[in-house]
C-alpha cells in the first residue's frame, strides 16, 4: 500500500482520470482516453502537458505506416507513485485505508483484477 | 462529510477508468483461434522430431511458423487497441513461472514419449507423446494472455 499523499495536481477529475486509465495500463493511446473521458483534443492535451510537465507521463508519437501516426501515454514511476499515493489519500479521508475486498481501496491498477492462482505475484 | 463523498466519487471514478482500461484490454486480446494455432505449432514441432533429418526440419520448419504466426496475429491485434498492453507484466515471479511452465510442457513430452516407445515405432513415438504437451502449451498461452491482457470479460460487461 503507498503512502497516503494528496497530490493537488492530479485532484481535479479530468487529470485523475487520466492518471487512472495509464496506470493501468502501457501505451495508452489519446484518442481512447478523449473518447471515454468525452473531452476534446485540445483539453485533452493541455492536461496530459500539465501531467508530462510534472513528469507524471510520457507522450509519445508511433508511426503505424502510411503516414498514420498515433500518440501513446504511459505513466512514470514518479507519476505511479503520485496517482497511488493519492489515491491512498482518498482512501484515508473515507476511512477505509488498508480494507482489503473493496474494489476501490487499494484495488487500482490492472493487476488488482487478475483472479488469484495465476502463478504469478500481484504488484503493490 | 462533504470531503468524505468528494473522496468517494473520485474512488469510483478511478475504479470505472480502470475497469474501461481493462475492457479495452480484454477486446482485443488474442482470439481463441490463435491460441490453438500455437499449441498446433507447438505439436508439429515435438511430434515430428523422429521423423527423418529432412522430413523432422521440414516440419519443424512448418510448426514453427505456426507458431510464430500465433504470435505474429496476437500482436498485430493487441496494436489495433486503444491500450498497448498491462504494466509491469514480466515480474521476477512471472518469468520464474513461464520457466516452470515450458519445463512442464517439455517434462509431459518427455515423460509421455518414455511411456509409449515400447509400443510404437521409434519414429511414430513423439506422435501421441506431443498431444499431452500440446495441450499444456495451449494452457500456457492462455495463462501468458492473462497476465499480459487481464482477465478475460465478458462483451458489454460493465
Amino acid at each position: 500500500m503507498a503512502e497516503p499523499r494528496f497530490d493537488e495536481l492530479i485532484h481535479a477529475s479530468t487529470r485523475l482520470s487520466i492518471m487512472a486509465m495509464v496506470a493501468a495500463g502501457t501505451g495508452v493511446e489519446f484518442r481512447f482516453i478523449r473518447d471515454e473521458l468525452g473531452v476534446s483534443d485540445s483539453v485533452l492535451s493541455k492536461h496530459l502537458a500539465a501531467l508530462e510537465s510534472a513528469g507524471y507521463l510520457t507522450v509519445r508519437k508511433e508511426s503505424l505506416g502510411r503516414g498514420w501516426r498515433r500518440t501513446l501515454v504511459d505513466i512514470t514511476d514518479e507519476g505511479d507513485a503520485a496517482f497511488h499515493g493519492h489515491v491512498a489519500a482518498l482512501d484515508a479521508i473515507i476511512g477505509r485505508a488498508g480494507r482489503r475486498g473493496d474494489p476501490a481501496a487499494g484495488g487500482t491498477g490492472a493487476a488488482a483484477d487478475a483472479p488469484a492462482g495465476d502463478g504469478a505475484p500481484r504488484e503493490a | 462529510m462533504e470531503k468524505e463523498q468528494e473522496a468517494r466519487a473520485a474512488l469510483d471514478d478511478v475504479r470505472r477508468r480502470q475497469e474501461s482500461v481493462g475492457r479495452e484490454l480484454s477486446r482485443h486480446r488474442p482470439r481463441w483461434w490463435m491460441d490453438l494455432l500455437y499449441a498446433l505449432g507447438f505439436y508439429v514441432v515435438l511430434a515430428s522430431l523422429e521423423l527423418g533429418a529432412g522430413i523432422s526440419l521440414a516440419a519443424a520448419g512448418v510448426g514453427f511458423a505456426l507458431l510464430f504466426l500465433a504470435v505474429a496475429l496476437g500482436i498485430r491485434r493487441a496494436a489495433r487497441g486503444g491500450v498497448s498492453g498491462r504494466r509491469r507484466v514480466w515480474t521476477p515471479g512471472r518469468v520464474a513461472a513461464a520457466a516452470v511452465w515450458l519445463a512442464g510442457i517439455l517434462g509431459v513430452f518427455w515423460a509421455a514419449r518414455t511411456l509409449i516407445e515400447g509400443h510404437l515405432p521409434e519414429w511414430a513415438a513423439p506422435m501421441p507423446a506431443a498431444v499431452p504437451a500440446a495441450v499444456l502449451s495451449w494452457f500456457f498461452v492462455r495463462w501468458l494472455g492473462r497476465i499480459g491482457f487481464g482477465p478475460r470479460r465478458p462483451a458489454g460487461a460493465e
